[in-house]
């Protein structure tokens, strides 16, 4: 199927704030720095801007009209604000995508900006609807709790065990030794790993991301304009959204049929089909991780790995280059929490080129992805080879 | 004009999902529909969409379908109660809920161990409570 912007629209640059646990900054602040980086990368002035799309988790941005403003941008023609968390960046970036390619807006910034560690911390809100107040009187209020379900269901069915949950961990801090953006750029070795206390077992204190403050966002705009652009384009090659089987909330999991097969596995035909891709056909995945375990099923879910054999292909990928390399940066277990936005940009820093001392080298395609559960989004991306 | 109308509607409320906690068992819906059984709070079916829906007592047996052991205290009141065991329950007749390992079990839990409601402890606590089963 010929969705009209696939191969049409383009990721034209990205921008981050300095990533902190106390950033003594607003989150208007941190989103504003972080969308002026990414219009100072493609040099494209703040008056091309007229669209503007951001996501949130129970209140904890600011309104993506009010980053605008304080942008001093004018006339916007389309605005997106989505209240789903992690499921959103990879989407929002789609439907800005799909903005542009219907002529709704020309060039659109997606962003996520956050205190996610000195502010509203993700998931300690208690959620309107059935799904909290079935689980929080139990104690199963965090999301490490309820991703460890999964974690837990995932081996008892495939046999896996906490060395490839380790492998997740392992492979994040060795990757962040090169990131200067990351906060956990320690290495650690397995012994390190069973050494780190249990907080939702089988998940210890190294299963899980780390949470920060501050903000990144990404230019969206058709190729063709993009062509005009400072930097190379990561073009939008395929996209999707899909949600399998939800029931009351994100966290609760009550009817879904397979916790060992997350949304993604529902989804991969048409997400590769439509890139005319296979997974193993591009360079980086930068992928959602906010626990090992979702790592690892979202390694499995788009196919990069058989079932059962993340653990296995995570411990070979960091030795074996031929393989797609998994979250150059240290994704969001070493880099920091900023809900997956920041890894949708490794992925276009990637592409393009741009991704400083964690650049794989002769990189021509990404995937990305946002969540890891009953639903969630995705981008293949691939480097331009047009006028630049 | 334009309101559905159902022969039955029923469904689990969280005020008889509750008050089944009280007899000490669980409020389980059937669809007249398509058979699919829920303990959701709902007024339709998760699985087909009808509001045909007959709720009743479920003793609340079962097996585990996951579990995971908490040691860090997510929230104040659960300080002083860790390490404790949260269940994802697959119930006798297909339907899931959530419920807690019995604070006195120390049989470590197994893959689809079968488990059996603990009334008593349930009807005390307000939330499911489970030990294993025999």
């Amino acid at each position: 199927m010929d969705r009209g912007y696939h191969g049409r629209v383009a990721i034209a640059s990205a921008g981050m704030t300095a990533l902190s646990q106390n950033s003594g900054r607003s989150v208007l602040a941190l989103a504003t720095e972080a969308c002026r980086s990414a219009l100072a990368a493609a040099g494209l002035d703040r008056r091309e801007v007229d669209g503007i799309a951001s996501f949130s988790i129970y209140n904890d941005s600011v309104p993506a009209e009010s980053v605008a403003g304080a942008l001093g941008i004018r006339d916007l023609s389309y605005v997106m604000d989505f209240n789903q968390g992690g499921q959103s960046p990879s989407f929002m970036v789609m439907n800005a995508a799909m903005a542009v390619h219907c002529g709704l807006a020309k060039s659109v910034l997606v962003f996520r900006a956050l205190n996610g560690r000195s502010g509203a911390r993700v998931g300690r809100v208690q959620t309107s609807g059935g799904g909290t107040e079935l689980r929080y009187p139990i104690g199963l209020i965090a999301y490490p709790q309820v991703q460890a379900l999964w974690a837990r269901r995932y081996m008892i069915e495939t046999g896996a065990t906490e060395r490839d949950l380790a492998a997740a961990a392992i492979n994040a801090r060795a990757r962040a030794t090169k990131n200067p953006r990351a906060l956990a750029r320690k290495p650690i070795t397995e012994e390190d790993y069973f050494k780190s206390p249990y907080v939702a077992e089988p998940y210890r204190r190294l299963d899980c991301t780390v949470e920060v403050d501050g903000a990144c966002a990404v230019l969206v705009t058709s190729l063709e304009r993009a062509r005009d652009l400072k930097l190379t384009p990561a073009v939008i090659r395929s996209s999707g959204w899909h949600s399998h089987q939800f029931d009351l909330d994100m966290g609760s999991f009550l009817l879904y049929d397979e916790m060992t097969k997350n949304f993604a596995f529902h989804m991969r035909d048409r997400l590769w089909g439509e890139a005319g891709m296979s997974p193993g056909d591009v360079d980086v995945a930068s992928l959602y991780d906010c626990f090992t375990g979702v790592l690892i099923s979202n390694i499995e879910a788009y196919g990069l790995s058989e079932f059962g054999g993340a653990g296995d292909f995570l411990r070979r990928q960091q030795t074996d280059t031929a393989l797609p390399q998994i979250n150059p940066s240290g994704g969001l277990l070493a880099e920091g929490y900023l809900h997956g936005m920041n890894i949708v940009a490794e992925a276009v820093w990637q592409v393009q080129g741009e991704a400083g001392p964690t650049q794989v080298a002769g990189c021509e395609s990404a995937l990305t992805c946002s969540a890891g559960a009953l639903s969630g989004s995705a981008l293949v991306l691939t480097r331009d080879h047009g006028r630049h | 004009m334009g309101v559905i109308r159902e022969a039955t509607v029923a469904g689990v409320t969280m005020a008889n999902f509750r008050a089944a906690l009280g007899r000490g068992c669980i409020a389980v819906a059937q669809c007249a529909s398509c058979g699919h059984q829920q303990a959701i709070p709902s007024e339709t079916c998760f699985n087909c969409g009808s509001g045909q829906l007959t709720v009743r007592d479920h003793p609340g047996g079962g097996r585990v379908f996951s579990w995971v052991v908490n040691h860090y205290a997510f929230a104040p009141e659960l300080v002083g109660q860790t390490p404790y065991t949260v269940l994802l329950v697959t119930l006798d007749g297909g339907s899931r809920v959530y419920g807690r390992l019995a604070a006195d079990v120390a049989k470590p839990m197994e893959a689809d161990m079968p488990l059996a409601l603990d009334a008593g402890s349930t009807r005390e606590h307000g939330y499911p409570v489970y030990r294993p089963a025999g």
